[in-house]
Formats: C-alpha cells, sequence, structure tokens
C-alpha cells in the first residue's frame, strides 16, 4: 500500500531529491561552483522527463488518500513543465554565468518551482493543490529578488508577493466553503457536494473568489497588472523561467479546481471567465502595440494568449478544455523560445531591453534573429507554425459553441498581436544597427554550442510541429479522454 | 449553533484585514500583517467547519496553512528588508519605477 | 440552557469581541509596532476560539510556535527598518471611503451566505461525534500516515523559506572579518601554539644574567 503510493509520486521524489542534491553540493563541495549544481539539476529534470516519457512512472490511479492523483493529463502536464524547465536551465545559464549570477541556490530554486507545477498538475484534493501553488509561488517570489544589485526586482518581486498571497488567501477562503459544504477536501468529493446543492450561497461565494484567485495567478486582466512589472523587473533568466513553467500549472489548477472540482458550477464560472477572457485579449493585446521594451511587450501579450486560453476554456465541456491544454502547451514553448533568444543575446553581451537594442540583429548574429523569427511568428501566429493552430482550434471550438461574435473578436485581437510581434521581426531584419557605442561589439562573446543548439531545436520544432500538428493535438486529446479525480 | 457565530467572527475579520490591505495600501509591513490576519481567519474558518463535520481534516489544513503562512512571513520580511535596503523606506510610493 | 452552555457562550463572546477589536487595531494603528502588538492579541483570541471549538493542539501550536516564532520575527524586523510614521500614514483618510464600502461589501455578501443557510436553505448533514483519540494524537496520526504526502510538501515550502530568506538577506560584504567554522573546527594544535625559546642562545640577556 505505502510503497505504492510511494511509487507514485515518483517525479516529485526524483525533483525534490535533485534539489536537495543541490543544495548538498554548494554545502559540502564549494571549490566545484555551480557547475555541479547545474549539471545535477539538469539531469535530474532529464531523467524524470524520460522516466515520465517511458512510462516508468506516473502510473494512473488515485493515491494518499486521494491527495494525488496520476492519469495521462498530469503525465502530459508534467513532461511538458519538465522539459520547459530543461530548456530555461540550459538557456539561462550562460547568462548568469556572464552576469556574475551562478549559484547554486538559483537552480535550487527552479527545481522547487518544477516540484510545486509537478505537485498541482497531479493534485487531488484542495490541500495538496494549495500546497503546490505555494511552493511554486515562494520560489518564484524568491528567484525574482534574486538579483541584488537590481532594485527593480526587489521591487517587482514585492509587488508579485502582496498581490499573490492576499489572492492566495481568497482562494484558500474559498477552501473553506468548499470544505464546509463536502466536509472533505478530496476533489471526487466536493464535485458530489456541489452537484447535491447547486445554486447554494455557498458555492457562489466560493466559485467567485476562487476565479479571482485564478485570474490572478494565470495573470487575466481585471489583476494582470504583476505581469509586466515582473517581466521587466525580474533577472532576464528569471523572466524566462515565470513566463513558461508557472503557465503549466495555472492551465493544470484550472483544469482540477474548475473543470474537475466546481465542475457542477461552470454555468457561474463561465461568464466569470469569459468577462475576464475578453478583457484580457482587449487590454492585454492594445498595451502591448505601444511598449518600446521588449519584455513589457512580451509580458503584455502573454496576457493576451491568456485572454485566447480562457476564451476556450469558458466554453466548458471536454472540448474546450482540451483546446485550453492544447493552446497553453504550444505557448508555453513558444515563450521559452522567445525569452530563451533574449536571454542568449545578453549573454552574449548585448542588451535585448528595448526595440532598439533588437535592431539590425540579423546582421550580427543571422541564426540567433532567425530562431527569434521563429518564435515570434509562431507567437503571432502565422501560419504554418505552431501558434496558428493553437489559435484555429481554440477559434474553431468557439464557432461550433455559435459564439461568432467572440470568434471575430478573438480574430481582431489576433490581428494586433500580429502587428506588433512582426514590428519586433521587421526591427531586428530591416533596421539599421544601433550606432556603435563602443561597449557592444566590443564585448560580444560567443554563446556555449549546447545552448545554441537547444534553441535551435525549440524554434524549429515550432516549424516542424506546426507543419505535422497531429501528434501534439491527439496526445491532448488522449489524455483529456481518461481524466481521474 | 456555535459554528455560525464563529463563521461570522471569522468572516468579519477576514473583511477587516482585506479592508485593511486597501487602506494601507502604502505600508508594506502594515500589508503583511493584513496577509498574516487573513491566514488567521481562514485558519479559524477551518477550525469551525472542522467541528462541524466532526473529523480532522480542518484541524489538518490550518496545520498546513500555518506552515505556508511561517515560510510566507520569512520570504515578505526578506523582501521587505531588501526593498528598505534598496530605499531607505517602506512607503509604496517610493516603489514607483515600474509602471505597472 | 445549562451553567456550562452559558459560560461556553460568555467565553466565546468575550473573546471573539477582543478579536475583532483587535484585529481593527492592526489596521487603523498608526504605529506599526503598535499593530504587530495588536495582531499578536488577535492571534491570541483566536487560540481561544480554537479551543473552545475542540482544536487544543493547534490553538497550543498558534500561540508556542507561531505567536512565539513567526510574530517575534516580524515584531523584530518592524524595530530594525526604523521606519518614517508621518510619511508612512499620508493617504489613510484618502483610501478610507473606498475601504469601507469594500469591507460592507464583502461583510454583506459573507453575511447573506451564512444567513441563507440559517434559514435552512441547504440542508446539511448533521454533526458528527467528535473522534474518540486525544486531539493531539489523532493529529499526529494523521499527519504521519494518511498525510504524509502533503506533509513532506509542507517540509520542501519550510525549506524553500530558508533558502530564500538567506539568498536575498545574507549579505558578504568586503573588509568584514568573520568566523569561518570549518576554519575552526579544523585547527591543529601546532599551528595554534608555537613554543618559543625567551632566552635564545647567544643573545645578550643570557650573558646578562651571567654576569
Amino acid at each position: 500500500m505505502l510503497s505504492r503510493d510511494i511509487w507514485a509520486a515518483g517525479s516529485e521524489i526524483l525533483i525534490g531529491a535533485g534539489s536537495i542534491l543541490v543544495l548538498l553540493f554548494e554545502v559540502l563541495a564549494r571549490r566545484a561552483r555551480p557547475v555541479w549544481a547545474y549539471r545535477t539539476a539538469l539531469v535530474s529534470v532529464a531523467v524524470t522527463v524520460f522516466l515520465l516519457a517511458a512510462g516508468s512512472l506516473g502510473r494512473s490511479g488515485v493515491f494518499w488518500h486521494g491527495g494525488l492523483v496520476n492519469d495521462p493529463l498530469s503525465r502530459l502536464l508534467d513532461i511538458a513543465a519538465g522539459v520547459a524547465t530543461f530548456l530555461v536551465l540550459v538557456y539561462s545559464r550562460p547568462q548568469l554565468v556572464r552576469h556574475g549570477l551562478e549559484r547554486a541556490e538559483h537552480y535550487f530554486l527552479v527545481l522547487t518551482t518544477l516540484l510545486g507545477v509537478l505537485v498541482v498538475d497531479s493534485g487531488g484534493s484542495l490541500l495538496t493543490l494549495y500546497l503546490g501553488l505555494e511552493l511554486l509561488a515562494l520560489s518564484l517570489y524568491a528567484l525574482i529578488a534574486i538579483d541584488r544589485r537590481r532594485p527593480l526586482g526587489a521591487e517587482a518581486a514585492m509587488k508579485y508577493f502582496v498581490l499573490g498571497a492576499m489572492a492566495s488567501a481568497l482562494l484558500l477562503y474559498a477552501f473553506t466553503f468548499l470544505y464546509g459544504l463536502a466536509g472533505s477536501f478530496r476533489l471526487s468529493v466536493v464535485a458530489r457536494a456541489l452537484a447535491a446543492h447547486p445554486g447554494s450561497p455557498l458555492t457562489l461565494a466560493a466559485v467567485a473568489f476562487v476565479v479571482v484567485a485564478l485570474a490572478f495567478k494565470f495573470g487575466a486582466v481585471p489583476l494582470h497588472f504583476w505581469v509586466p512589472d515582473v517581466y521587466e523587473g525580474a533577472p532576464t533568466a528569471v523572466t524566462l523561467l515565470v513566463g513558461t513553467v508557472p503557465e503549466i500549472a495555472s492551465i493544470a489548477l484550472f483544469m482540477r479546481l474548475l473543470g474537475l472540482g466546481l465542475g457542477a458550477a461552470s454555468g457561474d464560472w463561465g461568464v466569470l471567465l469569459m468577462v475576464a477572457s475578453l478583457l484580457s485579449l482587449l487590454v492585454g493585446n492594445l498595451l502591448a502595440v505601444v511598449q518600446l521594451n521588449v519584455r513589457r511587450l512580451l509580458g503584455y501579450s502573454a496576457v493576451g494568449h491568456v485572454g485566447f486560453i480562457l476564451l476556450a476554456f469558458q466554453l466548458g465541456g471536454r472540448g474546450g478544455e482540451t483546446a485550453a491544454v492544447y493552446y497553453t502547451i504550444v505557448y508555453v514553448f513558444m515563450s521559452a523560445a522567445a525569452f530563451g533568444g533574449l536571454t542568449l543575446l545578453e549573454a552574449r553581451g548585448e542588451k535585448s531591453t528595448t526595440l532598439e537594442d533588437l535592431s539590425g540583429l540579423a546582421r550580427r548574429d543571422p541564426w540567433m534573429a532567425f530562431f527569434l523569427l521563429c518564435a515570434l511568428f509562431s507567437l503571432a501566429g502565422v501560419p504554418p507554425f505552431l501558434g496558428f493552430w493553437a489559435k484555429l482550434i481554440v477559434l474553431r471550438r468557439v464557432i461550433m459553441a455559435h459564439e461568432t461574435g467572440l470568434a471575430i473578436f478573438a480574430v481582431v485581437m489576433a490581428v494586433v498581436a500580429a502587428y506588433y510581434y512582426l514590428r519586433v521581426v521587421k526591427s531586428m531584419y530591416f533596421d539599421p544597427p544601433p550606432a556603435p557605442g563602443g561597449d557592444g561589439a566590443a564585448a560580444a562573446a560567443p554563446v556555449p554550442v549546447f545552448s545554441r543548439v537547444w534553441l535551435g531545436i525549440n524554434a524549429l520544432g515550432l516549424l516542424v510541429l506546426g507543419i505535422l500538428p497531429e501528434g501534439l493535438w491527439s496526445a491532448c486529446r488522449m489524455a483529456m479522454s481518461h481524466l481521474l479525480r | 449553533m456555535p459554528l455560525f457565530d464563529d463563521l461570522a467572527v471569522s468572516a468579519v475579520v477576514f473583511a477587516i484585514a482585506l479592508a485593511g490591505m486597501f487602506v494601507n495600501r502604502k505600508n508594506l509591513v502594515v500589508l503583511l500583517m493584513c496577509i498574516e490576519l487573513m491566514l488567521l481567519a481562514v485558519n479559524t474558518s477551518f477550525v469551525a467547519w472542522s467541528a462541524w463535520w466532526g473529523g480532522l481534516s480542518g484541524q489538518v489544513a490550518v496545520f498546513f496553512v500555518l506552515t505556508v503562512a511561517a515560510a510566507e512571513a520569512a520570504i515578505g520580511l526578506a523582501l521587505l528588508v531588501v526593498v528598505f535596503r534598496n530605499k531607505r523606506s517602506v512607503d509604496v510610493d517610493t516603489i514607483d519605477t515600474l509602471k505597472g | 440552557m445549562t451553567a456550562a452552555h452559558l459560560l461556553v457562550e460568555g467565553v466565546f463572546g468575550f473573546f471573539a469581541t477582543v478579536l475583532v477589536i483587535s484585529a481593527l487595531g492592526v489596521v487603523v494603528a498608526r504605529n506599526p509596532v503598535h499593530a504587530a502588538l495588536f495582531l499578536i492579541l488577535s492571534f491570541f483570541n483566536a487560540a481561544v476560539l480554537w479551543v473552545l471549538l475542540g482544536a487544543e493542539f493547534l490553538g497550543i501550536v498558534l500561540v508556542l510556535v507561531y505567536v512565539g516564532a513567526v510574530m517575534v520575527l516580524l515584531l523584530f524586523v518592524v524595530m530594525m527598518l526604523d521606519i518614517d510614521l508621518v510619511v508612512i500614514r499620508r493617504g489613510f483618510v484618502r483610501h478610507a471611503p473606498l475601504a469601507a464600502v469594500v469591507a460592507l461589501l464583502l461583510a454583506f455578501e459573507i453575511g447573506y451566505v451564512f444567513w441563507a443557510r440559517h434559514l435552512g436553505l441547504v440542508s446539511l448533514a448533521p454533526p458528527l461525534r467528535p473522534g474518540t483519540l486525544p486531539n493531539t494524537r489523532a493529529l499526529g496520526l494523521r499527519l504521519y500516515r494518511d498525510d504524509l504526502y502533503p506533509f513532506e510538501i509542507a517540509g520542501f515550502l519550510l525549506l524553500v523559506g530558508v533558502v530564500a530568506a538567506i539568498v536575498l538577506t545574507l549579505t558578504h560584504r568586503e573588509g568584514v572579518r568573520r568566523q569561518d567554522p570549518s576554519a575552526q573546527v579544523r585547527v591543529e594544535p601546532a599551528r595554534r601554539i608555537r613554543l618559543v625559546d625567551p632566552f635564545p642562545k647567544g643573545t645578550p640577556g643570557k650573558g646578562g644574567e651571567g654576569g
């Protein structure tokens, strides 16, 4: 019984053990310097992903009295989060080394972020969902402020912390309502209790608080303030992490908590999510147009993408939810390529803050410019890149639900998004390089081949998977067809 | 019905704390305290429901919420110290370099 | 209603009132140190309410561990930071109406929820009899057996808290002499005590003694 349960938490245990090894290296072998922490982190993530993909870990079932639920969805999201973390580690190291920020604690916190995501992915009770979410959030607060020479980071972390703690408190208050209704924290029991008491005021209050808290975590519009601030304020390597891995936890939280736990009240949260989705599409995309800072631009555009994800999710039913999961996974890898490119540019000693910094990049480093182009085209939804199919599938779902007005609005916003993404591409390819300031060209250092190759695989993957889109989509549909709770 | 009395107290404390976050938007220290107060209200609610259901799940949840609150307080205070070192102030108005 | 019931009601009423008042104190106190003390007062009162509800262990933990450690940490930081009080309170009056509206709205909503339940709109299961095990023992069994998985995650949370607090605040300034425990442990007698002959041969001292 117990050994079965322990084996079921294998992926979490592997990552947890990896994170502790990272700390031990720092304590016991200070001479080895953080390279070993980096290698340990990389290996533990790679092994976990491999074992999950091979099916040795994450056998389906309900374990730990409902606290841990392994199903095909949790395995898919775990693999996606693991691969994204691997890419984040690979992209961020050269930049960390160059700016003297490489410390074992950084890698430790990246691993605990991943651990939080894994716990949320397979969270079967309100308790484990909450703990996973907090593990993720606390690691991120610390990472955002980790560069103490950068006051912006501490500022962004403080804002994120105060708002995030408030959102968690609201979420917990909603959990007290659900516990009062169901007498248990297991999502299956909560779902049954909700179905037995339709429309109870406790349910309504719980739904309202949960939606507010989740909208914050995802960065949907009335609660999106922190997104551009954190994207700009955090060290580049951390922005890369914030913009990718936690999104997986957000969609898992939506699926587990709203889709499976509060599914009986989908009419109530559907309306709230639709409003949040429309506002996110509108505000995110319009504000992104006026940004000159590339990171703030990508931050606001992230809000716009969340609008797309929520648009699919609010439709309710497995079809819409599958589209939302698919879009999220695709978005994470587009975002990884885009921020990975910016991070590696900084590792070369270039600045990648404003649009001007990027101008003429195609002449300085054609390959890097091409990889960024792939990422941006995919984010913009240009066919045949993967991002095109993600948008198409969401729009098809919306039209099938006879919400043509919503679909048209989303298309208009996608066109706005294409405008600002293409502006970045234009700046890279057609604008003259900035006047040589002396330090820029002279300090340029080669980026390790390992990181460049992975960025290439990531960026070209967006193109190849876009030409052959069937695999990932059917993986998502498979994962969503055998849900457990 | 002691349950409802306890839940009412918890709700009032939660409302006060949430309002406190709006009133004291300028003072980071008090913001941290309001967060602690919100978690206290949540915990009281859990204990009350736990007594109502006669089980221990609610009390176990309180245990975990206390743990999280302690870790959160540690990080919040650490961030506070860092911000203070940078700015020599905990007034939110001085923390406006980011436009958000 | 028996005397015992009345007593419990009275105790509850008293501590609940003080809890609400001290919560208000946290929000309106002009001095952050006072706010922290009010916060500690509200924790104490909440602990009493928990004990009344049968959660003895948690009530004690709240006072001993939470107030004893976390609140003291908070108070410590508040006093360490030496905050300029006058500057901070500006804007309190400006935001007060908004805050009052938010609070009233929220209190109304939550009150409505429970009032609606009171009227029997929702059928609730009858309360079960509490377990027969002592509270602490029952909690221990739950934590270390059934809820071991969340318990381990909570352990990681605390580890992250420790590492994060150290990473964020520990500074190694140049030119500051600090203790190196491992160097202290590894030290050998030969490097600490050097036996010196105060009167080596051929020095003037020895000659003086002879003369």
